[in-house]
């Protein structure tokens, strides 16, 4: 009967062996950068005028936030704490939270480093700082699309998530506190060392007010 | 925003006092918001009891400003429209115009410059009084945008309609408006025109013929939901035969489904279609090829073919040097006989085809005379392990020696007699794989069939091929005589599920019969093996004869499957759980009333149905929340032929059963399609999915 099992065994082996192959036929998307991949270097001003880099923040998890204080959408978050909630949530578990601003001059969403500062003391946020990227070098290296769009990099400069804050695309303030956060999820299940569930989705809101 | 809200409150009052006054025209009064007038329209001017009417929500932008379509593109907000009417009116779902494609710099928004109607047909009860005026109220959200920036926008709007015997024509600009949007409406595609999408590397290439290029704009395919395609992604286009190739970008990993709307010229259809899925960078085919193999080398696991193998296996035992080259011929020679019997089943199946009927695999054991000869061939070779009858042991490899004369005929019939054994199995990926064969031309079809025979033949022509495997057969012995009886059980269990399934097709009277046949089949075998001469072989021969006339007796009855499906006024919450019957027509009809549909396609001679109906749909935690979320339940039974429910199989891209279709309630959502092997956790979180969908707009 051992002899017989071997055999069994042998098919059972090359079945999965073929199951195998086919499920790992690959599928991918042509948007840059893609999740599971090192996530693109970069460097910026920030509001207080120093220069910032990702790489200074290597073995901590990064979140990036796209942002633009006069698009519906940002502020559904800030007006309804969502977004605060979530950066004193993260921060505090060792994260960096990166807002970045890639409005050009003169468009909506562009603000000095001192309106920026006003901007994060009237709404009680705590980001670890704010990027300044007026000429979108930061934006279109994410291919960023939207304000909010979300990234999370993990400890080891890899990309785990991109995409939507949540899974309401609406500008309703009172559909944060019910929506499901894939920023938060993300992150979690990074942190605890499993794969993200979600780890692409499509963004909403505002367009980024690119430089033309 | 406070002045609106003010002018909201004056429009619902102006609408009350009209309301009280019969016998006048409809009346609204449209809403001023930042960069948009909003207004409640009706394209009557009453609403007529037992009829219906359109209703909606006009939007004329500012110039350069624009609302968005159902999705939105890359950034911005579909508008929501929450309609508040009186008792007796029933609305549909909102008809959306076909979008414009509005660049935004880098970014592609869907929408609606200029102005634009989202409407929504409304259908008037019988019993709605004459004389009576109608309070419309609609609660609508938007946002509206331009190049740089973004308002959103809210207002409470009101109409009010008095009620007549006879519909009246609208005032001129609005039933000019209506007439406008009508156009602008995506239509069903006629059957002339067929599009078909399939995945290939990071693209999906939408194919469509029957549609000629004409000039103005190139043609655009907007996807209804949001994670589908890239949309501001290029669509290339390439003239083909009749029609034309759409190069699609898919956000992340291609779609499953592909549903949205196809812009050729001045026209628009609505699309939903299954994406193909292909290996990586080459084509279907060799998806389609590789995914029979698996499925061939699969079935050789299954119970019904199983015991077979296995002991073609153990007929290898103790063979050494000039034995082992005979055994390699007769591996090949099995190969052949197995692809031959593939071949003449796949021959069978298109010219079937050809003739016009409708058929899938599994179509063999929808005729109960089959059922009856595979329940008495698998009561026999039980009978022949067990030892009761020598007959046709060869063909098994009983107790062989592979060095008679017979070798090769033994050998190709062993390979058709492992095909016949294999037809009520369908193993994982088969179904895949041969519906994808039925659609092609002949030759890639039988590419298909052919490739599935290999892998049914491979294990057992390793086995011949590979000394080293050879090796691992174990030393004859005693147990190989206990394990070949021990193998007649499963076989014998695969007869009681037969005669199950026939009692299912064809009632007690087939169960009859085919007990009966198998008593003859029983006494054959042991007058055959009891006794030798001519009278022993003929009484034998005249009692298998008899069973098999039995078998072409048995004739299906109409089961339940003919009565009527259920009407649309029963209420599912209330009532005891119950499974409907298939019907399209039913189906399209509670999508339309905003139902979530869950389909069952299912047969009962389809083992995986039946485990999957056990262990899952039919648990106690499924059906509970099938019930608190109000879906729908439909039982496709294919067990007898049945021609609507091929063609919805087909309309999935498969050709036999299990098939799990979930419809969320919202009409434009494409289905989602369940796996193949279900647990109780997947059908859940799929109805969660579609719970979640259900509060999100609810609480919108």
């Amino acid at each position: 009967m051992k002899r017989v099992r071997t055999w069994n065994r042998t098919l059972i082996v090359t079945a999965l062996a073929a199951t195998t192959w086919l499920a790992t036929m690959p599928v991918d998307a042509a948007d840059a950068p893609k999740v599971g991949q090192p996530a693109p270097s970069f460097t910026a001003t920030d509001v207080d005028g120093k220069s910032r880099s990702l790489s200074e923040f290597k073995g901590k998890y990064v979140v990036l936030e796209w942002h633009n204080q006069s698009c519906p959408f940002v502020k559904k978050h800030y007006e309804s704490g969502n977004m605060q909630k979530l950066q004193k949530e993260l921060t505090a578990k060792g994260a960096v939270w990166l807002s970045v601003i890639s409005s050009a001059p003169g468009a909506q969403g562009y603000v000095t480093p001192e309106q920026e500062k006003a901007f994060l003391a009237a709404q009680q946020a705590v980001p670890t700082t704010v990027l300044l990227d007026p000429d979108g070098t930061v934006g279109h290296a994410y291919g960023a699309k939207t304000t909010p769009h979300m990234f999370v990099i993990d400890d080891k400069g890899v990309l785990v998530y991109a995409g939507a804050i949540d899974d309401n695309p609406s500008s309703d303030a009172a559909d944060a506190a019910t929506a499901k956060n894939y920023v938060r999820a993300a992150y979690d299940e990074a942190a605890a060392g499993k794969p993200v569930t979600t780890a692409s989705t499509a963004p909403y809101g505002c367009g980024v007010k690119y430089k033309n | 925003m406070g002045g609106s809200r003010a002018i909201v409150r004056l429009a619902v009052a102006a609408a009350l006092v009209a309301g009280l006054v019969t016998g006048r025209p409809a009346e609204a009064i449209p809403v001023s918001a930042k960069h948009v007038d909003v207004e409640l329209v009706a394209d009557t001017a009453a609403a007529v009891p037992g009829a219906s009417f359109r209703l909606g929500v006009r939007f004329v932008p500012e110039k350069h400003w624009h609302v968005y379509w159902k999705n939105p593109g890359d950034s911005g907000e579909a508008p929501r429209i929450a309609w508040t009417l009186p008792a007796g009116l029933t609305p549909g779902e909102i008809e959306w115009p076909t979008p414009e494609r509005i660049p935004v710099g880098p970014l592609v928004n869907f929408g609606f410059e200029g102005e634009t109607l989202l409407a929504a047909p409304v259908a008037v009860a019988h019993d709605v009084a004459a004389h009576a005026a109608l309070d419309l109220r609609a609660q609508a959200k938007w946002l509206v945008c331009n190049q740089d920036e973004c308002i959103p926008g809210g207002a409470t709007l009101a109409l009010s309609l008095p009620v007549g015997t006879v519909a009246a024509p609208a005032a001129p600009a609005i039933a000019e408006l209506f007439s406008a949007t009508h156009k602008r409406l995506p239509v069903a595609s006629p059957p002339t025109v067929r599009v078909d999408a399939t995945a290939e590397g990071d693209h999906v290439q939408l194919a469509v013929r029957g549609v000629a290029l004409t000039g103005g704009a190139p043609p655009f395919f907007f996807a209804a939901d949001r994670e589908a395609l890239d949309p501001s992604a290029e669509q290339p286009v390439a003239r083909e035969g009749d029609g034309f190739l759409l190069t699609l970008t898919p956000r992340t990993a291609a779609p499953r489904t592909l549903a949205g709307v196809l812009r050729v010229g001045d026209r628009a259809y609505t699309v939903a279609t299954p994406v193909a899925m292909t290996s990586g960078s080459s084509d279907a085919s060799v998806s389609a090829i590789a995914l029979a193999f698996a499925g061939g080398l699969l079935l050789n696991l299954m119970p019904c073919v199983f015991p077979v193998l296995a002991l073609k296996a153990l007929s290898l035992v103790g063979l050494s040097g000039a034995a082992r080259r005979r055994v390699r011929r007769h591996g090949l020679v099995y190969a052949a006989g197995i692809v031959a019997s593939f071949w003449l089943l796949a021959g069978g199946l298109l010219a079937a085809r050809a003739a016009g009927a409708e058929l899938g695999w599994g179509f063999q054991l929808q005729s109960p005379t089959v059922i009856a000869a595979l329940a008495g061939l698998f009561f026999w070779m039980a009978l022949v392990l067990l030892d009761v009858s020598q007959i046709g042991g060869s063909i098994m490899g009983v107790g062989q020696h592979l060095t008679t004369g017979d070798d090769d005929r033994a050998a190709f019939f062993t390979g058709v007699l492992a095909t016949v054994v294999a037809t009520p199995c369908t193993a994982p990926f088969m179904g895949t794989a041969i519906g994808y064969a039925l659609g092609q031309p002949a030759p890639m079809a039988l590419a298909v069939f052919t490739s599935l025979g290999l892998g049914l033949a491979f294990p057992y022509v390793a086995v011949t091929w590979i000394p080293a495997l050879a090796s691992k057969v174990p030393r004859p012995g005693a147990w190989m005589e206990t394990l070949k009886q021990l193998l007649a059980f499963p076989l014998l269990g695969t007869v009681v599920w037969l005669v199950w399934i026939a009692s299912v097709q064809a009632g007690p009277q087939a169960v009859g019969a085919i007990l009966t046949g198998l008593v003859l089949i029983g006494f054959a075998a042991w007058v055959a093996g009891r006794f030798r001469g001519i009278g022993a072989r003929a009484a034998a021969a005249t009692a298998v004869a008899i069973a098999a006339l039995l078998a072409f007796g048995i004739r299906p009855i109409d089961g339940p499957s003919a009565a009527g499906a259920r009407t649309a006024e029963g209420g599912i919450a209330d009532a005891a759980f119950e499974w409907e019957s298939f019907s399209t027509a039913r189906i399209a009809a509670l999508r339309a009333a905003g139902r979530p549909v869950f389909v069952d396609f299912t047969a009962a001679w389809c083992v995986t149905c039946q485990v999957n109906k056990k262990v899952a749909l039919e648990t106690a935690e499924v059906i509970a929340k099938m019930k608190q979320l109000g879906v729908v339940a439909i039982r496709a039974d294919w067990t007898r032929p049945d021609v609507e429910i091929t063609r919805a199989l087909q309309e999935f891209g498969r050709d036999g059963v299990p098939l799990y279709v979930l419809y969320s309630g919202k009409a434009d959502d494409p289905p989602s399609i369940l796996p193949q092997i279900l647990t109780p956790t997947i059908v859940i979180s799929a109805l969660e999915k579609l719970e979640s969908v259900e509060l999100r707009r609810s609480s919108t």
